[in-house]
């Protein structure tokens, strides 16, 4: 037996001794055990993954040494050594990730977005269960998709609405993303979110010119997003591909679809592709053909199905004496009349008796019978900003 | 002898020094020896005859398809009795940080598919076979949009050379070309699918085998109703009924997938690859997990999950071609 120990010891002074090859890590060794065969392997394993442990953490690998205290620990849940290195490691390497963490927040915050990405980066490394820079390098590095606004006294959606967008009907989409509703009252120092309401974010990203035939007016606040955006874009490097303005070849092809989904009667899916075709080219006679076809023919669908305002929204996108749309066209005026006038008289009555809430009432009825009324959309306005006025008494 | 070998004879006696002493030792003992140690991080685990990867995967990590993991970790291909595998049971690597280079997961997109036709958006049987063939013999992984967004969501590791297969489909011929060929090789894909187009006639896709492709494993995703560009606005339309609109685009065809198939989509590409802040808004408040553009380049963990690139492989593309979509890195920027 002694000379057993003293042979092991003699031995093992001998391979610690020579220098350790740079390849050979543990997955190797781990198959160098398992040639040998042994009934419990564990016990020759466990001082190897020490060592391995103990040489990663001397070259200053941290996370690679936890990794392999860790083994070791499954290996042997009593190694208080295995224990004990592992986690000081981790309360070490927690530290460092939260120290990077802190240099990145400072660094994005002092405007720095670039310098701050590599300690984002690194603090997730270190630590990936500290995942507070997740959300930074998430959404910190694409234009904002909603801002915040808080809420004054006397504001309501609408006018939050008119001022962020120049555009009451603005009020929808912050009722939508925010799920109120239009009857809600809004508390002062409330903030909601309000939705960035601006050209392609693609092709801003990609910083080129604007998308052929859409008119440019940003506003205010769109260009100083668009700012933004084109500091980021360099570095978000978007190369993207449009389908319908890559080559003639694509335009074509969509094209050849459209005339497909036409003839499919999926009049709704025709137009989207030949918008997509137009808006590359303008003057392109084939696809503005496919549109107005499958516009009147969507037309006629939406009249015989019965709902003529949609038919209505249809037939205003034809041009004028497009084959016998006209006559449709009156047909549908004046069922949208019809059903619309009593109401917009209803309103009127209340108006007029000074019950300015029900006139409200009356003339947001028509419109969503008949979006088209006129009358009914200018009385409204009205009625409502005098509603207003008279709330805020 | 040089260095590493005399280290290798030397660990070789140690090791066969060491055993005699404990067999020496302990010979009146009867050694229960357990072939598996487990800790909240770890196992290691001695294969016996009946092991596979698979089965070890999905004894250890509580899912076969890991046992990439298992066979990476170990550097092996295969399990055979009395191997020594070390099984990580969390995630080691999340987000393929290592120093100076980052992993990133290439997105490919398919439009449309033919038995004999190549042009811009359609790519012929033959061709697509060939490139399925080529992600084979190259090792490349294809995996599923949802682990894919494991990965991008920092939960989970994904393969080295991982892919994405997507197609935005246009037809029958997803269902009658492009899903053989995806079954033939086992690979995952996700195909996106404005309902409109779902009509059954002609050479539209019928909701018979949109099921059919779902049951077989193939991801199914959501394109629109009417695949309108939506950051387009009509002239004519006012802002109310334009968000009224992208809504209505969303959340009907939400509602159909929900009656045809039993669950509607998480994921979404965006018709024309094209979007903006108002049409993410939406999807967030939809619950979309995520969606992705047409634009070209590769996918880091921290690509925006509204914002993910996809490389369009149009059917005249050449093998060469195609061969450079496989970007798996980036330079990093750690330390």
């Amino acid at each position: 037996m002694k000379t057993l120990i003293s042979s092991l010891i003699v031995t093992l002074a001998a391979w610690l001794t020579v220098p350790a090859p740079a390849v050979a890590d543990l997955i190797d060794e781990v198959r160098t055990i398992e040639s040998l065969g042994a009934e419990d392997p564990y016990p020759l394993l466990a001082p190897i993954v020490i060592e391995q442990a103990r040489a990663a953490q001397a070259q200053g690998d941290q996370t690679k040494a936890l990794e392999l205290y860790r083994i070791a620990l499954t290996i042997d849940k009593s190694d208080r050594y295995a224990y004990q290195s592992a986690t000081e490691l981790k309360a070490d390497l927690e530290a460092q990730s939260a120290a990077r963490f802190k240099d990145g927040l400072a660094k994005f915050n002092a405007g720095k977005p670039d310098a701050a990405h590599a300690d984002f980066l690194a603090s997730l490394r270190l630590d990936p269960e500290n995942t507070a820079a997740l959300p930074y390098l998430k959404d910190g590095y694409s234009p904002k998709i909603l801002n915040d606004y808080t809420v004054k006294e006397g504001d309501t959606l609408r006018s939050i609405a008119e001022k962020v967008y120049g555009n009451s009907g603005g009020e929808l989409l912050l009722t939508r993303i925010n799920h109120l509703s239009i009857a809600d009252a809004l508390k002062p120092e409330r903030i909601i979110k309000v939705p960035v309401v601006d050209k392609v974010l693609t092709s801003r990203l990609h910083a080129e010119a604007p998308e052929p035939g859409k008119p440019d007016k940003p506003s205010k606040k769109a260009s100083k997003d668009n700012a933004v955006a084109h500091e980021y874009a360099s570095s978000a490097m978007m190369n993207e591909v449009d389908l319908g303005t890559t080559s003639s070849g694509s335009s074509e092809a969509l094209l050849a679809m459209a005339k497909l989904q036409l003839g499919n009667g999926l009049f709704e899916t025709a137009v989207s592709m030949t918008d997509e075709v137009l808006s590359a080219n303008p003057g392109n006679a084939a696809a503005r053909e496919i549109r107005n076809e499958s516009y009147y023919k969507l037309a006629g669908q939406l009249w015989t199905k019965g709902s003529t305002a949609e038919a209505m929204r249809s037939l205003i996108r034809l041009p004028k004496g497009y084959k016998d749309s006209e006559k449709l066209r009156k047909q549908v005026e004046d069922k949208l009349t019809a059903d619309s006038e009593p109401l917009y008289l209803t309103g009127v009555k209340f108006f007029l008796s000074e019950d300015l809430e029900k006139a409200v009432e009356q003339w947001e009825l028509t419109l969503q019978v008949n979006p088209y009324h006129a009358k009914a959309r200018a009385d409204l306005e009205k009625a409502r900003q005098l509603l207003e006025a008279v709330k805020g008494l | 002898m040089n260095a590493k070998t005399l280290r290798q004879f030397l660990l070789a006696t140690l090791l066969l020094v060491m055993a005699a002493a404990l067999t020496g030792c302990g010979s009146q003992r009867t050694q229960q020896v357990s072939p598996t140690r487990t800790s909240k991080n770890y196992s290691v685990v001695r294969a016996s005859a009946k092991d596979t990867l698979k089965t070890l995967a999905n004894r250890y990590l509580e899912d076969p398809d890991k046992a990439w993991i298992i066979a990476a970790y170990n550097r092996i291909d295969s399990v055979k009795e009395g191997d020594i595998v070390i099984i990580p049971r969390t995630p080691i690597n999340l987000g393929g940080i290592q120093d100076g280079q980052i992993q990133t997961i290439p997105v490919l997109a398919y439009s449309g598919f033919s038995e004999d036709i190549s042009d811009a958006i359609t790519i012929k049987r033959a061709n697509f076979e060939a490139q399925m063939q080529f992600l084979q013999d190259k090792g490349y992984t294809p995996i599923a949009l949802d682990r894919f967004y494991d990965f991008l969501e920092f939960k989970e590791q994904a393969p080295a050379k991982a892919v994405v297969i997507t197609i935005d489909d246009v037809g029958k011929s997803t269902f009658d070309v492009a899903f053989p060929v995806l079954q033939k090789f086992g690979y995952p894909a996700t195909v996106f699918i404005a309902t409109d187009l779902v009509s059954g006639q002609g050479n539209a896709l019928s909701w018979d085998q949109v099921r059919q492709m779902h049951e077989a494993g193939i991801g199914i995703g959501h394109r629109t109703k009417t695949l309108r560009n939506l950051t387009r606005r009509l002239g004519d339309e006012t802002l109310e009924d334009f968000v009224i609109a992208i809504d209505r685009e969303l959340t009907v065809p939400s509602l159909l997938f929900k009656t045809e198939l039993g669950t509607a989509p998480d994921f979404f590409a965006y018709p024309f690859g094209v979007t903006n802040e108002l049409v993410v808004s939406l999807l967030k408040k939809n619950n979309f997990r995520g969606a992705l553009t047409l634009g070209k380049g590769t996918n880091p963990f921290f690509t925006n999950n509204y914002l993910v690139k996809r490389n369009p492989v149009p059917g005249t593309m050449s093998l060469t071609e195609f061969e450079k979509l496989f970007v798996f890195s980036q330079k990093g920027e750690s330390q």
